[in-house]
């Protein structure tokens, strides 16, 4: 059973990067006339520069108000909506290291500029990576208890503005896994980041308190007819 | 006779209301007759085994409830609880879950404090007198042999090790359920099985598997289907008559021991009893020969009737002194990529030697074990001379290792043969005397003989042995190999086990080491070798295995070996056909050709052509060529960064026959990413294409401050300004540092990242805006023009 508020951390094991999304981070996904040799260099390199660590924490969440924790109040209108059946959320981080971006440059600055660019691509895929295994833990985890984690919902993404990482970035309890926020509210290591996934009942219905109980009948989120 | 445990305890102390006062073990010690009569009520409808209520009675566990100090107590009220319940006949299992924490490197937890909470636990638990200690829900092997080494340690119980698997048919740490056998049964299990998360129509298959994988008996507790929550209320969907017309099944797939997990009750349990009453556990498929490996999420065979398999011999810092060395300074790249790239070669287990002089092997060999699980998914053959450096390479490597090796060495053999027990790891047999090397297949054979005798008095089995028939130098003694070989062959008849043998010494002293290698490699094979230690990157090898894997009828009709052979061809570089150097050249770059790039630039200027017109005619033609396809769409970002690439060796060729100054400049352009924003791809990407396409850049990084950048425009008296941003969130600073600098310069700002747009960049005042890189060499063209 998971304690509301516990720090928990998990390193999850990537046998190989995802050379398709590699691929299309870097903006080639239709793309075939390519050296297939790079791509394969350059999620090696990947590989080996990588320092993979997930972080996650349980929160309660009022669906109502909005409010995660008690005290941070989610103002993006989609996000709202996304977490509109869910009673506790899972807020988290993912990294990748500082390694990765070492690499990248020094190839970069190497003239190996093909190799750089798709070493910073196949980085993106590798914590897109560690997040989805995060996510698939916490499916299992909690698919005995009848609930289910809706898909993760990042800062920047939709209407949920860049500027909460000041926010969430604490809640998700970055600095344990050796991420910080600059002033400009940018994770670093810059291949990191942060998401939050609602908990709801594996029928989707409302619990309790769900929409169909609730009075605010011109609710933008509101789920029944 | 099959065994019936009883049903769900958690969700019956949900249902009571006791499960949270602070958790569901504590009830025991406050509310002992409600616990004993859930007990009761699995009695009454015929439950062979109860599980005791301690499943989180763990001191890590207990923790978090601030309650580890009464761990003991907790244990023993629960035993107590069942006994109470139990009527003759009736078993208790001691029932242990997960720590809640993951062991590292998945998690924080140290792995020997997994093992202490475990024993702390397990103590109390046989202590207080309980049949069985049954481990449930765990989902990291490795949590589950800390368990079972604890188990050992503390009692001589039977071990049941349940693991839960998604429907996928992995635990969520990636172990399958023949791998966990693989794991568990030598390292000690005495029943292996899986319990919670699925239904029985789910599990079915996941039984089907184990059975034919593991000789041990298989314990089976289903959930009721998987839940859901109704008006806050918690629901199984699958009812008793459903658990019983299931129930048949999974014994005909190989369980001896049912129950139920979550969701079940009593009416469960006897739908169970009933439906498997009359039926006996059958009589299942005997297992390969041979010996078997396993990493966390994979296992492997070797042996006759199984294909040949590779174990990569290049993690060994014996005679690499730049591996060595790097090792001191404690980075492991080479290690890693050693991993990466055997792997990628075929390697199916990974011999790691850690003996580097000078470093504390025993902690080097257990990091390195824990890293390397982390990146490849073979498993491991732990190779030292030392027993604590072996063994801390065991008990980091969640999986059965090799252990290379053991010898007739007296004091050592006794302690690597209890390691191989202890953590249930395969033994490779090494038929080295006390008198140094033997030098015939009978001496050899005695030796290894009396070495597989008393690994068995210190309780191994037959498939715990590899035998190494010993390999000297040809160039020494001419016989040597044929005694090799002889001795591969007697293996096979007296013993029948694996072999295994690092082959390259045979070669030493000779020239053209890879061919003799190679043909005696191939000889080996034909004698009975099974698992060469070796160089997997090796092409003859590789090429060999698999040519021997189709001979030998392991690659039915040789379509492995026609699918890599045809990879393995290089495909030529697109021919292109312009007479004329100069469009053969623009052609060289727009296809990222670099080497052919920097020739056909050099003939270029042996032909006459003067430095300027290959620029003009040839690079930036080919740059301009592929910025077009670009933008219709028809290139990506990467192809123009190889021709950027090509551009760049063709520049670096032409600069060793000219002047730098008599090459075209179109203009300079100051770059940087803005204040706060410490993105600087995008900005080198932009560098690169300018650079490349006849601009000077000055590339002033990222993060940097406006007046920064307005003194390098004062200095530099640029043509154009570059400014980059990539987030919302330093927009600002680029708007700040487009005033500063229309202030005091009438220079070009041009601005370009992932989140600006036209409108934005007007908003802001910028001159331009380039929505790429290709657009941004485009717009400061026309700049200069």
């Amino acid at each position: 059973m998971t304690t509301v508020g516990q720090v928990n951390l998990f390193n999850p094991i990537l046998n190989n990067i995802d050379r398709t999304e590699t691929k299309r981070y870097a903006g080639m996904g239709r793309s075939i006339h390519f050296p297939e040799s790079i791509i394969s260099e350059a999620c090696s390199i990947v590989m080996l520069e990588k320092h993979i660590k997930t972080v996650w924490t349980m929160y309660e969440y009022d669906c109502i108000s909005g409010c995660i924790n008690g005290d941070y109040k989610i103002a993006s209108k989609e996000l709202l909506k996304h977490l509109s059946c869910s009673k506790r959320v899972i807020l988290m981080a993912a990294t990748v290291g500082e390694g990765v971006e070492v690499a990248s440059k020094k190839y970069f600055e190497q003239g190996e500029y093909a190799l750089g660019l798709l070493i910073d691509a196949a980085a993106t895929a590798a914590v897109e990576q560690a997040a989805n295994a995060l996510c698939t833990m916490l499916t299992a985890q909690f698919i005995n208890q009848g609930i289910t984690l809706t898909a993760r919902f990042s800062p920047g993404y939709g209407d949920w503005s860049l500027e909460e990482q000041e926010k969430v970035a604490p809640l998700a309890h970055v600095t344990s896994i050796g991420v910080n926020l600059t002033n400009a509210k940018m994770l670093i290591p810059r291949k990191s980041i942060t998401a939050v996934a609602g908990l709801k009942t594996v029928t989707g219905e409302d619990n309790e308190m769900g929409c169909s109980q609730c009075t605010q009948k011109d609710c933008i989120m509101r789920r029944v007819k | 006779m099959i065994k019936i445990f009883e049903g769900a305890m958690g969700t019956s102390l949900q249902a009571m209301g006791i499960a949270d006062q602070p958790c569901p073990e504590y009830a025991s010690v406050k509310y002992p007759d409600e616990v004993m009569n859930i007990h009761k009520a699995y009695v009454d409808v015929g439950a062979d085994i109860l599980e005791c209520n301690t499943f989180g009675a763990n001191p890590l566990k207990l923790a978090q409830f601030g309650l580890a100090d009464a761990t003991e107590k907790i244990n023993i009220a629960g035993v107590t609880a069942a006994r109470r319940a139990a009527k003759k006949g009736v078993e208790i299992a001691g029932n242990i879950g997960p720590s809640g924490r993951l062991i590292a490197p998945l998690g924080d937890l140290n792995f020997d404090e997994a093992c202490e909470s475990y024993a702390r636990q397990i103590k109390a638990l046989a202590g207080a007198g309980v049949d069985y200690i049954l481990f449930e829900t765990i989902i990291d092997l490795q949590e589950m042999r800390a368990g079972v080494l604890a188990a050992k340690a503390m009692c001589n119980l039977p071990i049941i090790c349940q693991l839960t698997y998604d429907a996928m048919g992995r635990t969520v740490t990636g172990t399958d359920p023949s791998t966990a056998a693989a794991v568990l049964e030598p390292l000690g299990a005495s029943i292996i099985g899986m319990n919670c998360s699925l239904g029985p129509e789910q599990l079915l298959p996941l039984v089907k598997e184990l059975a034919l994988s593991t000789t041990l008996p298989i314990s089976v507790q289903p959930n009721a289907g998987l839940p859901f929550i109704k008006a806050g209320k918690t629901y199984f969907p699958l009812t008793p008559e459903e658990m019983g017309y299931w129930a048949p099944k999974l014994v005909e797939a190989g369980a001896t021991i049912l129950g139920g997990c979550c969701g079940t009750t009593p009416a469960h349990i006897k739908a169970i009893k009933e439906a498997v009453n009359n039926m006996n556990p059958i009589a299942r498929t005997i297992l390969p020969t041979g010996v078997r490996l396993a990493s966390r999420s994979k296992s492997i065979w070797l042996g006759k009737g199984h294909p040949t398999v590779l174990i990569g011999e290049r993690i060994n810092p014996s005679g690499r002194k730049a591996m060595a060395a790097e090792i001191k300074t404690g980075n492991l790249t080479s290690v890693k990529r050693e991993a990466l790239v055997q792997v990628e070669a075929g390697a199916g287990v990974l011999d790691i030697n850690m003996g580097v002089p000078g470093m504390e092997q025993k902690k080097l060999m257990g990091h390195v074990v824990g890293e390397l699980a982390m990146l490849v998914n073979v498993p491991f053959s732990i190779d030292s001379v030392e027993p604590e450096v072996l063994e801390a390479g065991l008990r980091a490597f969640a999986g059965r290792a090799l252990i290379n090796s053991v010898s007739d060495k007296p004091d050592v053999k006794e302690k690597v043969f209890a390691l191989a027990k202890k953590y249930g790891a395969a033994i490779l047999v090494l038929p080295l005397g006390e008198k140094g090397l033997p030098k015939t297949t009978s001496e050899r054979i005695i030796i290894a003989g009396k070495l597989i005798a008393e690994g068995k008095e210190a309780g191994l089995k037959d498939n715990d042995f590899m035998l190494d028939p010993l390999v000297l130098t040809v160039a020494s003694d001419g016989q040597a190999p044929s005694e090799t070989l002889n001795t591969l062959q007697e293996y096979g008849k007296v013993f029948g086990y694996p072999t295994t043998m690092g082959l390259s010494n045979v070669s030493f002293g000779l020239p053209g080491r890879e061919d003799i290698n190679a043909a005696f490699y191939a000889l080996a094979l034909a004698s009975g070798l099974n698992a060469p230690i070796i160089n997997p990157c090796n092409a003859k090898i590789r090429m060999m295995t698999e040519a021997t894997n189709v001979l030998l009828g392991f690659d039915n009709q040789g379509v492995n070996y026609s699918k890599n052979y045809v990879a393995a061809k290089t495909i030529p570089a697109i021919a292109v056909t312009d007479e004329n150097v100069l469009g053969a050249l623009a052609g060289a770059v727009m296809g990222g050709e670099k080497e052919r790039a920097a020739h056909l630039t050099l003939q270029a200027f042996a032909e006459g052509y003067d430095p300027r017109e290959i620029t003009a005619e040839a690079l930036v033609k080919g740059m301009n060529l592929i910025g077009d396809d670009f933008g219709a769409g028809r290139t990506f970002l990467p192809q123009v960064m190889l021709a950027a690439e090509a551009m760049k060796s063709a520049f670096d060729a032409l600069k060793t026959k000219t002047n730098v100054e008599d090459l075209p400049c179109l203009g300079k352009v100051v770059l940087a990413t803005v204040k706060g924003d410490v993105h600087d791809l995008g900005k080198n990407i932009v560098g690169a294409l300018l650079s490349n396409s006849g601009f000077s850049v000055v590339d002033l990084g990222k993060d940097v401050e406006p007046e920064v950048i307005l003194a390098a425009a004062e200095k530099e008296k640029p043509d154009i300004v570059g400014l980059c941003a990539l987030m919302t969130t330093t927009l600002g600073a680029m708007e700040e540092t487009i005033k500063l600098l229309q202030q005091k310069t009438t220079t070009t700002i041009m601005v370009g990242g992932a989140v600006l747009t036209q409108e934005y960049a007007r908003e802001i005042k910028a001159d331009l805006y380039a929505s790429d890189g290709v657009q941004a060499v485009k717009l400061a063209k026309k700049v200069v023009e």
